[in-house]
């Protein structure tokens, strides 16, 4: 009886051991073959396919493309959006937004702009290198909802040798609404603002602040500004050794 | 099995299935998780490499034919501006460059689409790819573009994570089970200890107890066994005794009976054998009638003693000082021939009693004292609360002390010779001790030597005396 007693009490750690072991072999078979099935797997994802026309262009015409405009609240509006969230999405464009080819022609037509106004040296129209991509904030948990075609922006970089222009094109109307310069002979900050407000049809505006370095002007009752701001760092570039640094952009806060 | 090795037992199908169960999670969910993350990021860079591509086809386009896709060396310029290793594809799915790892499976290009991008994990050697394939149309040249990012980390994450559970898991049981066995023996080491208690009693040894050292049911479990041993103790003793008062007993009666019987039997072969005298005859024919007597008297009060044990008793209320009256008067005889006065002195009450078996009672009380050699007899009688005290007291040569305690039992005589001589058997106090019994008192005896004994018994009122 005891020896028999004994018997089942060996068999019984026994069984228990080998559970401990054999549920660990389980476990770690059932975790690889789910590995394995999820490595093994092939998604797909649907994307908007571009326009083909996404604007009323008329190629036998040569009056540029009507664009549709942002009144100043609209601007804000966007601008909030823009400012509020810190992560981007790239998308293909929707309808009504400029496709990729027009975004670079838009960014092209502003730097000449700037160039005409003195705000850039005739170097920075001459660039190596262009890269383009569209993209809107988008919250984080709200990836799926479907894109505003107000709220997209191109980002538009111009680059070559100790150079680089970036342009943030709103991607509905085809306005520059932020311009970052490297390099040598960029303009000061108030002739820069000057040239930026009056690329946007932003007039004078209510109120206007300028400390050499930075220069800003405020539309919509203080809703609104337009801020160009500027340094320079000591470098081997540009006839004096300095290259500066130009940041023009709007935004719904004072600097 | 030992109850241990069941406690053990399933512990480790407990521990086991929880902690494999919630690792199995764990890392399934988190493998899923960093899969989908990976996933999401590759969609995302692919879109940011496909503007990338687009933008430099957009710059070349003055150097490439009309809708020939562009060559070796312009496509290895736009894989150099990407992020992860890449492969371009004509229209026609043939492969124009790739910087891939070998051998790469491009099946996945069969699903891919204007609208549809396909994105598959792929193993080539011991490293991961996160494949994304897509279809891009540029100023009039379509390709297939498909990024490759390495997510060797994410699957060195998850054999990671399987190696850290392994340890934590075997650590976790290990631990628990030292825990266990150490609970488990704690938990039956007082069973342990009852089993042996229990099987020490089995043995014998009725003085086996467990010491009580917690409240809880083990404990509880413990006190009640000691209560069983305790019962049982008192059982075996009690049989034990019941079975060498039946032993003194039989060994009594039989020696009571041998007396009488050596004594008939000498005197009835001096009979039977010898010419005798006539007043020789008569002396033998006294001892015979005698010893006869005597015998008579030892089987009438033993059939009296096997009736009280055996019969169901009625009693029934009578009024004190009648009782007793009955009594005295029925021993004035007795009490003439001997000399001895009786002084009764009882206070009216109503009592509950059998009149014989108490008649039967007084009488060899009565006699007792008689026998003692008393001059004088007490008998009072008066109530106490819901009890009425009888008291019999005699001025005879009292009884030791030390014989107190014994002279209730069967054929127990303080002085034997004496008593034989008195036709004494030793069942009169017996016998008056089994009918207190059966009155629902006791007899209690008070006893001093040379001055006398007092005997008082408690008998139950009546109803009817209550007001009295």
């Amino acid at each position: 009886m005891v020896n028999k007693q004994n018997l089942y009490t060996a068999m019984g750690i026994a069984l228990s051991f080998i559970i401990a072991v054999g549920g660990w072999v389980l476990t770690s078979t059932l975790i690889d073959r789910k590995s394995d099935t999820l490595l093994s797997a092939t998604g797909s994802i649907q994307v908007n396919t571009p326009p083909v026309s996404p604007i009323d262009t008329n190629d036998d015409d040569e009056t540029p493309p009507h664009r549709p405009t942002l009144s100043e609240t609209e601007m804000v509006k966007v601008l909030q959006n823009w400012e509020a969230v810190i992560g981007e999405r790239p998308h293909e464009p929707v309808d009504g937004q400029l496709n990729m080819e027009q975004a670079i022609d838009a960014g092209k037509t502003g730097l000449s702009y700037f160039y005409e106004q003195g705000v850039i040296p005739a170097e920075l129209l001459e660039y190596d290198k262009t890269n383009a991509y569209l993209c809107e904030k988008q919250p984080r948990g709200q990836e799926n909802q479907s894109t505003n075609p107000y709220y997209s922006y191109w980002t538009i970089t111009f680059s070559g040798e100790n150079k680089r222009a970036t342009l943030v094109i709103n991607a509905l109307t085809g306005q520059i609404w932020e311009a970052a310069f490297s390099g040598a002979g960029i303009a000061e900050t108030e002739k820069a603002l000057e040239a930026f407000t009056s690329y946007l049809d932003l007039g004078d505006g209510s109120s206007y602040i300028t400390d050499g370095t930075i220069s800003m002007k405020s539309y919509s009752d203080g809703m609104l500004y337009a801020i160009a701001r500027s340094y320079t760092a000591t470098t081997t570039v540009g006839e004096d050794g300095l290259e500066g640094f130009l940041r023009m952009h709007l935004s719904t806060q004072a600097q | 099995m030992r109850l241990f090795a069941k406690i053990f037992l399933c512990a480790v199908l407990v521990i086991s299935a929880a902690v494999l169960f919630s690792g199995y999670l764990l890392i399934t969910l988190s493998h899923e998780n960093a899969a989908l993350r990976e996933t999401d990021r590759a969609l995302t860079q692919y879109q940011y490499d496909k503007f990338s591509v687009q933008a430099g086809l957009i710059s070349n386009t003055e150097s490439l034919p009309e809708g020939e896709p562009p060559d070796d060396t312009i496509l290895s310029g736009f894989s150099s501006d990407l992020n992860g290793q890449a492969a371009f594809f004509s229209e026609d799915k043939t492969l124009l460059y790739s910087n891939l790892p070998e051998p790469a499976d491009f099946s996945l290009l069969d699903g891919v689409s204007d609208s549809t991008i396909v994105h598959q994990i792929q193993k080539i050697g011991d490293r991961s790819y996160l494949m994304v394939c897509g279809k891009l149309t540029q100023s009039g040249i379509s390709l297939y573009l498909l990024i490759a990012t390495d997510i060797s980390t994410v699957v060195a994450q998850k054999e990671l994570m399987i190696q850290s559970f392994e340890k934590v898991y075997f650590i976790t049981l290990g631990l628990s089970l030292v825990l266990i066995l150490i609970l488990s023996a704690l938990l039956t080491r007082p069973i342990n200890r009852l089993a042996k208690a229990a099987a020490r009693i089995a043995g014998g040894n009725y003085d086996e107890r467990l010491s009580v050292s917690s409240g809880d049911e083990i404990g509880v479990l413990s006190e009640n066994f000691n209560l069983m041993a305790d019962a049982i103790e008192d059982k075996i003793n009690e049989l034990s005794a019941n079975a060498r008062q039946k032993e003194d007993f039989v060994a009594s009666f039989a020696h009571e009976l041998k007396t009488p019987l050596t004594s008939v039997i000498g005197y009835a072969d001096m009979l039977y054998q010898k010419t005798l005298r006539p007043e020789q005859v008569r002396d033998a024919a006294w001892y015979i009638l005698n010893e006869g007597l005597r015998l008579e008297a030892l089987s009438l009060k033993l059939m009296d003693l096997i009736v009280l044990n055996r019969q169901d008793f009625m009693l029934e209320e009578m009024p004190s000082d009648e009782l007793f009256q009955n009594i005295a008067g029925g021993l004035k005889p007795l009490f003439e021939e001997k000399r001895v006065s009786l002084h009764m002195k009882v206070y009216p009450a109503y009592v509950k009693v059998e009149y014989d078996l108490f008649k039967t009672l007084m009488l060899n009380l009565i006699d007792n004292g008689i026998k003692a050699g008393c001059g004088e007899i007490h008998i009072t009688g008066k109530p106490n609360g819901s009890r009425y005290l009888v008291s019999v007291s005699d001025n005879g040569r009292g009884i030791p002390s030390s014989e107190l305690d014994r002279i209730t039992e069967a054929f127990y005589m303080v002085d034997k010779s004496r008593s034989r001589k008195q036709h004494g058997a030793g069942l009169g106090l017996a016998l008056a001790s089994k009918i207190a019994e059966i009155h629902g008192s006791s007899l209690e005896f008070r006893s001093s030597e040379g001055v006398g004994t007092v005997v008082k018994i408690n008998l139950i009122c009546g109803r009817s005396g209550d007001g009295e």
